[in-house]
């Protein structure tokens, strides 16, 4: 009987007994497998890492925050209470609290100041640290009472601020009239709240580093005490953001967090003012007995109508269109009012109306749809000019009858009405002709521009003359019935305006030309009716001379007979503005979940270590399959059995692959601790050397169960391919060469066909056409075709070699009883084993002499010869490209600044977008450009930036037009290739379209230009037309692109304009050094890749090693023979490593030299800049270490008593 | 009579058996085999010319390098000739593809090395299996008759034991064994004695030429030495290439 009858004798017992009897051999094959496994699951875990990191930055920004609402107006506390009230059932807490974005923050230390901008200020008050989670709690026990501050802890350590100390906080001022509007305020963008007492530093990584946009970098943050912030920015029991608190906030993606944020945005109800809005009934009754009027007549209504106003001046269209859907288009009169600078009387010589028709009209005159606006008088004058006057433009059917314009627009001449004060000042008749001189609705580099219109008296509106003025707090009183044109609140009230005694008083944001025209009787019509328009005018004219980006009427009125009572009226309004409120920022945003989703990061990291990591992995599997040939090869003669006994080829391999994935197996376990410390290896380098990469530090260990399965399996999956590869050209061997040991190219010698030098010719060739080719080249383009030239050379050197070692019958190049040909020969019997050992060093030692070839410098064309960056924290009004304006604004201060060239752009600040940013942006920082830059480019050398490409090289900047957003027109936009590739994840392509969500609508860009390795990284391009029309209530310019000029030098430069500016929070910065750490990332990653790459080098070398101490024992016997016959110990050692050298050196040789062609271009570009130290140093470094290593293995194996191995079988 | 042959193939394709008329014998006609070497091709063997019936036993001589092992590689089907045609049991192996060429070697042909060439990693029980295990899990019967045939060599007490654990003789006794467990039609012996002292050379002599002539199998033994030559009812050797008698 079978005498181990329980254990059946299976193909799977002869399995496990050798890999049990060949152990010795497996464990080489076990370690390479185990370094590949490593390396590939610690690029995963590195993957891991990051983004564990940035969740974990975001879980501890955040603490227990989910939803987020910031809206651009303050709004009442109580439409958050009411919210509350909703959630007291829910382990949901809703706080409000004021968030400003933009703000400084100044520390007077020992008679310097400093200064820190970009600072988020949160006024917050008990709700907020209540509704935090305990640790957070803990850590702001107390909220900051009355001028206290809280700060975080990268803000102290910037400011070198201590608790105790007091800081300033410089605060933007609230919404008003937008500051592009005439009449919005530019001179004050922010207010200085002082003596703030620091009470706390909050520890880094927690609420103190509470962030809503997406960085890895710590922002500087300022807790204040609500009440405070409140009454400084006067808006008492408001604000502007509220935090949705969760007990137990969800920490994974959830649409139901989403379905959340959307609920609760559905339950918010904002009233009028809390967008900003005011509703006011007026009436007028005459005789008014309150007012003391007395008549022999009934009362009589003169109005009686509800008024919906604007805080800014102007109501936005979303709004406007909103109302009147509400309302009914019938129900409500729009009325736009707008101040004349003057009104003349056109020369009544002339009676022809050709200068108000387009058409017929001068060229220089810009045609507004169907009327003519000018920026030069378009009619000759005559007498006198009535300055500063309100013109209002009046809807269908208010109480006014307006007359009709012509149907045909094309033969439209302008009419509109005059009152009876104005007919008379300008002894004014029907037909006559009028020109009015105002300033166009949107402001051009911060200044007012003037403009002209012309427009025919087509009637009289009787004006009825008070008999008491207006008082402080008392309307004017009348004797007779007061018209239509007597009512003020035609015209929406302006502070500083509408609210002053005299026309000479009015505090305007520019300068009153005319004041010297104010005469007597225009004092007393201010005194007397105000602000009354003097010109009514249809509302359709109106808006295409006074409408603008911020909308086209400045009050919505409601006749009172039509609306039921004010709170249903005030119902019907808030439910139809509220389809738009999305865009006036109330909603709820899922920041939480946003954060997480944006933390998968820009970078995959995991593929960019993986990638990184290639030669390291390439390098251990070659070193799997070199050992396992060696494995193979010791066994070839019991495959040749197996064969005899009649095992198929198939089922042999079987066999093998069986015993090989235990070993992989063994080998890819082993790999899973090693990963996980060569993981924590490279988070120490990306926290340490290549810092560059992350720009900060920030990065914990963790590991996913996932990753490490994934390199488990790819790990066992690589090395199982590769041994199944190895093993085909084993299975290729007869059973005879088998059963005989003749393994591969150790078989009997063949005479090389010509077709083998035909591959290395081919390509020595077409690399010489490439290297010429490239000559052509510029850029990137360059670099790859070098690149390209330099591999191809290295790949045809390589088969060149090979071909060499094969050719074993030619006849011998230098002396056969030499001892350098006795270890060339050594080499040339195993071609294919020496030839694997030199490409493989070869590679390596290309690809890290060579991957220099793509480190970037920052170059002028980068920077677009702008040397110079500024970036400010509130939007600066003052034309900063005029050295004229520049000397206005910061007086004498500018002089050194006249030869400067400063290029603003608007900006509208959002997710930094370039690669120094780990967080996948969504939404990029996008800025506006007028065609300056195009301009100074024609006009000027030296502003070219780089391009990779775009759709129109000889004038880029021109391709900036005018998009909507829409899919049918988007909005062209230039971005540099980085941004467009990595961090939007758009791919770079030239006219593909990019689609974002902003403010809620989705708008689509069409990219036609993008810019190579620029200063401009991380941001979005468009026309300053497209921007506005994208971003109407965004005023200013807030990026600029500066070059110093050549009478200043670049710091002094930076320092006049910073403290010119200083108001609004200006920082210039080098935009050398500002490329320099933007390209810097990708530097990184060439200095990463190299150190890998000499990682990879090294375990190379260590393959090479084993096929020398293989070769070795191999052939101790003729060794020993040598012995035998006289060589000694020493001799034979030389011989040995001699063998190495030539191996090592071979493959060094090729390598270099092939990456020598590659670096020409650099070399020719960048000259003495080109860093080769770096390089070489691992070069020779890998060479010693390789050839130290190849020494001792070979001393191991002249221990052997090789003379005992003669004896041996 | 031309000979024909069934192959069967199991549920996968595979070769479970190959099925051969009774005519057992082997045939070899016009059998040349040339080397082509980077200088020059060299003619081995040359319109070698053989037939042998079931249980005939045949020794060839020869010096070194005159072809006395090509041949015995060919005739086990390890190496192919250049021209001419072998056929064992009607069958030409040459024309068959590989997986039934490796089928016809477990079942019809038993090889016993100068080198033993057993596997060091497995005992004599399974290195004696060895053959079974290459059409699946061996049978009962193939361990009974493995078991029986350890027993006919000698090496009852030595059956679990390693290669490494055996004398050089108990070696090539076990690959005796192993060469009859599929009782081949042929058993071809390289050397059987080459590395062997005159003791054990005597005793595999005997099993060789006894235990086949049991098993009803033809003997070829390739060989240096002429006591075991001598054994062959028929001596043969190689002679300009060609196969003679002595």
């Amino acid at each position: 009987m079978y005498s181990n009858s329980r254990s059946p004798w299976k193909q799977s017992k002869l399995v496990w007994s050798s890999f049990r009897y060949f152990y010795r051999s497996h464990i080489a094959v076990v370690l390479g497998i185990a370094a590949a496994t490593a390396v590939i699951i610690g690029a995963l875990v590195v993957g891991d890492s990051v983004r564990g990191s940035l969740r974990g930055l975001v879980l501890s920004r955040l603490a227990n925050i989910e939803l987020l609402m910031q809206t651009r107006n303050f709004f009442r506390t109580e439409l958050v209470a009411e919210i509350a009230e909703q959630l007291r059932s829910t382990d949901s807490t809703i706080v409000p609290l004021v968030i400003l974005s933009n703000s400084s923050v100044e520390y007077q230390f020992e008679s310097r100041t400093r200064r820190a901008s970009h600072v988020q200020v949160l006024g917050i008050d008990q709700s907020f640290v209540d509704a935090l989670d305990d640790s957070n709690r803990q850590l702001m026990s107390t909220t900051p009472g009355p001028d206290e501050v809280s700060i975080n802890e990268s803000l102290a350590s910037e400011l070198g601020v201590n608790v105790g100390d007091q800081i300033s906080l410089l605060l933007s001022n609230t919404a008003g009239v937008p500051a592009d509007n005439p009449l919005g305020r530019r001179d004050e963008v922010s207010r200085i709240l002082p003596r703030q007492k620091v009470v706390a530093i909050l520890k880094e990584r927690s609420i103190g580093d509470v962030r809503f946009q997406t960085s890895q970098e710590a922002p500087f943050n300022v807790f204040a005490n609500l009440k405070t912030i409140q009454e400084f920015l006067d808006v008492d029991g408001k604000v502007n953001s509220a935090l949705v608190f969760s007990n137990s906030p969800i920490d994974a993606p959830s649409r139901k967090v989403f379905s959340f944020a959307e609920e609760l945005s559905r339950k918010l109800k904002p009233s009028l003012e809390d967008y900003g809005l005011q509703l006011h009934r007026h009436q007028r009754v005459f005789p008014d007995q309150e007012l003391g009027e007395t008549s022999d007549d009934e009362p009589v209504t003169v109005y009686d109508y509800y008024q919906l106003s604007s805080k800014e001046l102007l109501i936005d269209y979303g709004t406007e269109s909103a109302v009147v859907k509400a309302l009914g288009p019938s129900q409500c009169i729009r009325l736009l009012a707008y101040l004349a600078n003057s009104i003349q009387k056109g020369n009544s010589s002339s009676i022809d109306d050709s200068d108000l028709i387009p058409e017929l009209g001068n060229q220089r005159r810009s045609r507004v749809s169907s009327f003519v606006k000018s920026k030069t008088p378009i009619l000759n004058t005559q007498g006198r000019k009535v300055p500063y006057s309100i013109i209002v433009g009046v809807d269908k059917g208010s109480a006014l009858e307006m007359p009709a314009l012509d149907s045909d627009e094309s033969n439209r001449v302008p009419i509109g009405l005059v009152n009876s004060w104005l007919a008379s000042e300008l002894d004014l008749n029907k037909g006559d002709r009028l020109q009015l001189e105002f300033y166009e609705p949107e402001t051009v580099d911060g200044r007012p521009v003037k403009a002209y219109t012309g427009m025919k008296v087509a009637g009289l509106v009787k004006t009825t003359e008070p008999v008491s003025p207006y008082r402080r707090k008392s309307l004017s009183k009348f004797d007779s019935l007061p018209s239509f044109a007597n009512d003020t609140n035609l015209t929406p009230s302006v502070p500083g305006i509408t609210d002053q005694e005299s026309i000479s008083n009015w505090d305007v944001p520019f300068e009153l030309e005319l004041r010297d025209l104010i005469l007597k009787q225009d004092d007393k019509y201010w005194e007397n009716h105000r602000l009354a328009p003097k010109i009514f005018i249809p509302l359709v004219y109106a808006r295409q001379m006074f409408g603008s980006r911020f909308g086209g009427v400045t009050s919505i009125r409601i006749p009172a007979k039509n609306v039921l009572d004010e709170a249903s009226l005030r119902e019907t309004l808030e439910q139809g503005i509220l389809s738009n409120s999305n865009q006036l920022g109330f909603a709820f945003a899922p920041i939480r979940q946003q954060q997480f989703r944006a933390a998968s990061g820009a970078t995959p990291f995991d593929l960019l270590f993986l990638s990184l990591s290639f030669f390291v992995i390439v390098a251990a599997l070659l070193l799997v399959a070199i050992l396992f040939r060696l494995a193979v090869q010791q066994r070839t003669t019991q495959l040749g059995v197996l064969v005899a006994q009649g095992f198929s080829s198939t089922k042999v391999q079987a066999i093998l692959l069986q015993e090989f994935l235990i070993v992989a197996v063994l080998g890819a376990l082993i790999g899973i601790p090693l990963g996980l410390a060569y993981a924590k290896m490279m988070i120490a380098g990306l926290e340490s050397w290549w810092i560059g990469a992350i720009s900060t530090r920030f990065l914990d260990f963790s590991f996913s169960v996932k990753s490490v399965l994934l390199g488990l399996i790819v790990g066992i999956g690589s090395s199982m391919l590769t041994i199944y590869l190895s093993l085909r050209r084993v299975s290729k061997l007869t059973p005879l060469s088998l059963l005989r040991g003749q393994e591969g190219d150790m078989a009997a010698p063949k005479k090389p066909s010509r077709v083998g030098w035909t591959p290395s010719i081919v390509g020595v060739i077409v690399a010489v056409l490439l290297a010429l080719f490239a000559f052509g080249q510029t850029g990137m383009a360059r670099a790859g075709c070098f690149f390209g030239s330099g591999m191809l050379l290295l790949l045809s050197s390589w088969l060149g070699i090979r071909q060499l070692l094969l050719y074993r019958t030619g006849r011998p190049w230098m002396s056969q009883y030499s001892l350098i040909a006795l270890s060339i020969r050594a080499i040339r019997r195993n071609p294919l084993r020496s030839s694997l050992s030199i490409g493989l060093l070869a590679v390596a030692s290309f690809l890290i002499a060579s991957m220099g070839v793509f480190r970037m410098s920052p170059t002028r064309a980068g920077y677009g010869g702008f040397d110079l960056i500024g970036v400010s924290t509130q939007p600066i009004y003052d034309n900063m490209g005029s050295p004229a304006a520049r000397r206005e604004a910061i007086g004498p201060a500018a002089d050194p600044l006249s030869s400067t060239i400063v290029i603003p752009m608007r900006m509208r600040e959002g997710d930094d977008a370039s690669c120094t940013n780990l967080f996948q942006a969504s939404q990029p920082t996008i800025l506006g450009l007028s065609n300056s830059l195009q301009s100074l480019t024609d006009s000027v050398k030296g502003y070219e930036f780089s391009w990779a490409s775009s759709s129109n090289p000889e004038s880029p900047w021109d391709e900036l037009q005018f998009g909507d957003g829409t899919p049918d027109n988007p909005i062209p936009v230039i971005l540099d290739q980085n941004t467009a590739m990595w961090s939007l994840k758009q791919g770079g392509s030239l006219n593909s379209n990019i689609e974002l969500v902003i403010d809620g609508e989705r708008v689509v860009f069409r990219v036609v230009g993008l810019l190579f390795n620029s200063v401009l990284q991380g941001k979005l391009l468009i026309s300053e037309r497209s921007f506005q029309n994208l971003f109407p209530k965004i005023s200013g310019y807030r990026f600029f692109l500066i070059n110093s000029g050549n009478r200043v030098d670049q710091d002094q430069a930076a320092t006049v304009l910073e403290d010119g500016w200083n108001a609004s929070g200006l920082d210039v910065i080098s935009s050398e050094e500002l490329l320099e750490r933007l390209l810097n990332v990708q530097n990184t990653y060439i200095s990463a890749f190299q150190a890998l790459g000499a990682l990879g080098l090294l375990l190379g070398t260590i393959g090479l090693i084993a096929v020398q101490l293989r070769s070795v024992l191999e052939r101790r016997r003729e060794l020993a023979l040598m012995q035998a016959v006289g060589f000694s110990k020493l001799r034979i050692g030389n011989l040995l490593t001699l063998e190495t050298i030539v191996l090592l050196g071979l493959g060094f040789f090729v390598g270099v030299c092939c990456a020598a062609l590659a670096l020409i271009p650099y070399v020719v570009e960048v000259g003495p800049q080109l860093s080769v130290l770096q390089p070489l140093l691992m070069l020779v470094l890998v060479f010693v270490c390789g050839l130290v290593s190849a020494l001792l293995a070979i001393v191991v194996a002249l221990k052997i008593p090789l003379l005992a191995s003669l004896k041996t079988e | 009579m031309r000979p024909c042959s069934t192959v069967i193939l199991d549920g996968l394709g595979r070769v479970r058996s190959l099925m051969t008329t009774n005519d057992s014998k082997l045939v070899v006609s016009d059998l040349c085999k040339e080397y082509r070497t980077s200088v020059e091709t060299l003619s081995i063997l040359n319109k070698v010319q053989l037939e042998m019936n079931q249980g005939d036993d045949l020794s060839i001589v020869g010096p070194s390098g005159c072809g006395k092992s090509t041949l015995l590689y060919i005739l086990g089907t390890l190496d192919q000739p250049t021209s001419g045609s072998v056929t064992l049991g009607g069958i030409n192996p040459f024309s068959l593809p590989n997986r039934q060429l490796s089928a016809f070697r477990n079942q019809s042909i038993g090889f016993v090395f100068q080198d033993h060439h057993l596997l060091p990693q497995l005992s004599v029980l399974e290195n004696v299996l060895l053959p079974a295990l290459a059409i699946g899990t061996p049978s009962e019967e193939s361990v009974a008759r493995a078991e029986h045939l350890i027993d006919a060599v000698g090496l009852k007490d030595r059956r679990s034991h390693v290669p490494a654990e055996l004398s050089g003789g108990e070696r090539q006794r076990t690959a005796v064994a192993r060469a009859l467990l599929g009782k081949p039609k042929l058993l071809l012996a390289d050397e059987p004695t080459g590395n062997l002292d005159i003791e054990s050379s005597q005793r595999i002599a005997e099993l060789l030429f006894d235990l086949p002539k049991r098993e009803g199998a033809m003997l070829i033994v390739v060989t240096h030495s002429n006591q075991v030559a001598e054994r062959a009812s028929r001596r043969m050797r190689i002679d300009s290439r060609r196969l003679v008698d002595c």
